[in-house]
């Protein structure tokens, strides 16, 4: 039996899926009956963070959302059945206002740049109603002009009550998601990290959202997310990337419906969709297993 | 490494001689890259590192320089682009800013972009592109300078000789107003600037046998749409070959492409017309050159230049 250490940093903007990913995951790996799946081989010293997002993700509950600058450290022992490698891992949860934070004032904390730095592994969270906020006014019109509803200023313009003459001022947290991601990875493999080599694992949560679409989660993200896409794919000595579609609670909590549906799953791990890449459905151990590997 | 640990502060309205009350530990902030468009003096953090290609864009004010640069890497941000692909950037931060006029976020009903000052002239705009026919990586720095320090260089000599980037740059590129072109009042200005301006680089020694100069009739596609947009077209390849018969022989290399960065109405993709450039601004440098053809005729003209050529000889 080999055993290794390892902080694998959660990273993504708000609400896009962190705590509820480590709330599902944790589920899984405390129980021992899933087959390939990671499992722990005891129980960690302090459950208290975990237990509280277990327990919310147990009764259907949206997680609360992590306060700002506060970094909650679930620290777990991993085994890989298959393996039978055993893996120290440690998941810091940080707010995703915090690393909106790191890249608009430019600086993070140093609790976080020690993690930072001893990082062997990220887990990059993506929200797909978040894929891009950050329209061109050309691209706009072109889409108003397909749909022959043509108006004269853009909704924001509409809405801010702008003059050509006075634009709205730039607001760096306004940037497109993908770019954020970007400079976030960087921060690793560049200055300050300078990290020879990193895994990146990209999660594409809520993808029940997802499914209604004919892709797949690799096509998915060059297809949406095409920047960030070619920064992953184009660094490959510096970047092993994979992607995963994950549907941790496996709908929407705000529809009714939906929730009872999920709420009367027998075992609570039905609720969790997970595919791979191209879409072949997986456990959600196995992006972890694949980061720790 | 910042420290930002706050020291022991005087407690408000309390007693001079009571001991001060430490504040709330601040916790120490680690300051990452800054992100913005390099200044010049921080280019050498990329250029020495690998290999770079400097890329230097001129032209009148609004002809579309910065609007150029954001349009590649909005061009990027939608797919990989004439057959590269992004693979980084130390200015993203300052990519966004420079391109918050053209985003609905701006709340501007139309595209704009932000008129480059002289104090921010010769920023640099970085980009790592993958080339796939290489197998390799390349750092681009982009850099545009002002309209003002354009017009500065066309007036007086001493301006045009300050600008040593030009003649340390791999690429030369000189934008003419498309919007110009059309107007029968402002076209031959717009071609009289041109040609000032490249007399005045040729024979300042700015630029010479191992630049590479690529002009770029922008906003070609107001051109386009135009019904009398022919009588533009004729006389940008008039244009084209009077510049190129006075010019290219003491260049590397020189080009012209028609371009439209960006059009207003979204129907044509960013830096369409680039695709032909970009590769080539990656690939060639200004210390890989070929011989210049030197001819007697047209250099009766350029007599200072002349002697630059001779000098590098």
């Amino acid at each position: 039996m080999t055993t290794t250490e390892g902080c694998h940093l959660l990273i993504g903007l708000p609400a896009t899926g962190k705590t509820t990913f480590l709330a599902a995951f944790w589920y899984v790996v405390k129980r021992t009956s899933y087959g390939r799946a990671l499992h722990v081989d005891a129980l960690p010293d302090n459950l208290e963070y975990l237990n509280r997002i277990c327990d919310a993700w147990l009764k259907g509950e949206t997680q609360e959302r992590t306060i700002r600058g506060r970094v909650h450290r679930a620290a777990m022992r991993l085994r890989n059945p298959e393996t039978n490698h055993s893996c120290e891992a440690v998941f810091p949860d940080l707010s995703g206002e915090s690393f909106g934070q790191h890249w608009a004032q430019r600086q993070w904390d140093t609790n976080y740049d020690t993690l930072a730095r001893t990082a062997s592994g990220v887990v990059l969270f993506i929200h797909p109603k978040r894929k891009d906020d950050s329209y061109n006014i050309a691209d706009v019109a072109r889409a108003e002009a397909i749909l022959r509803e043509p108006s004269d200023r853009n909704p924001e313009a509409a809405a801010s009550g702008a003059t050509a003459q006075e634009p709205v001022p730039w607001d760096p947290l306004k940037a497109p998601t993908q770019v954020v991601l970007i400079d976030l990875l960087q921060f690793l493999v560049g200055e300050p990290c300078c990290h020879p080599r990193l895994r990146v694992c990209v999660i594409v949560s809520a993808w029940d959202l997802v499914e209604k679409q004919p892709k797949m989660p690799k096509r998915w993200l060059e297809t949406e997310m095409a920047i960030l896409y070619q920064f992953l794919t184009s660094n490959p000595q510096i970047i092993e990337p994979c992607v995963y579609g994950v549907s941790a609670q496996g709908g929407d909590l705000a529809d009714g419906q939906t929730r009872e549906r999920l709420l009367l799953e027998a075992e609570p791990v039905n609720r969790i969709r997970v595919v791979d890449a191209d879409g072949q459905a997986s456990d959600i151990t196995e992006p972890m297993r694949w980061l720790i590997a | 490494m910042s420290a930002g640990n706050a020291g022991p502060l005087p407690q408000a309205g309390g007693s001079p001689d009571a001991p001060a009350t430490p504040a709330p530990p601040t916790p120490s902030t680690v300051d990452l890259p800054r992100g913005e468009a390099l200044e010049l003096s921080e280019a050498p953090i990329i250029m020495g590192a690998t290999p770079t290609r400097v890329v230097v864009l001129g032209g009148p004010h609004d002809s579309g320089k910065t609007t150029l640069i954001c349009s590649i890497y909005e061009r990027f941000r939608r797919e990989p682009f004439a057959g590269l692909v992004f693979s980084g950037s130390r200015t993203l931060f300052g990519f966004e800013r420079a391109s918050h006029l053209g985003r609905c976020a701006s709340g501007l009903p139309s595209p704009e972009t932000e008129r480059t000052s002289l104090k921010m002239s010769r920023r640099m705009f970085h980009l790592r592109l993958y080339d796939g026919n290489c197998s390799s990586h390349h750092n681009l720095l982009l850099t545009d300078l002002s309209g003002e320090e354009f017009e500065n260089v066309r007036n007086y000599t001493d301006a045009c000789r300050e600008l040593t980037i030009i003649a340390r740059a791999d690429h030369f590129v000189l934008l003419v107003d498309g919007k110009k072109l059309q107007d029968i009042a402002l076209r031959q200005q717009a071609r009289d600037e041109t040609d000032t301006i490249l007399r005045r680089l040729v024979e300042t020694g700015m630029l010479g046998i191992r630049s590479r100069v690529d002009i770029l009739f922008s906003k070609w596609d107001l051109i386009e749409q135009d019904p009398a947009g022919s009588r533009a077209k004729d006389f940008a390849a008039t244009v084209e070959t009077q510049l190129r018969e006075r010019f290219a022989q003491y260049f590397a290399k020189m080009r012209f492409a028609p371009i439209t960065a960006r059009r207003p109405d979204g129907l044509a993709p960013p830096a369409s017309g680039v695709e032909g450039l970009l590769p080539s601004w990656c690939r060639e440098s200004r210390l890989v050159q070929r011989v210049p053809k030197f001819s007697v005729e047209g250099k009766s003209n350029l007599r200072e230049f002349d002697r630059f050529v001779d000098m590098v000889r």
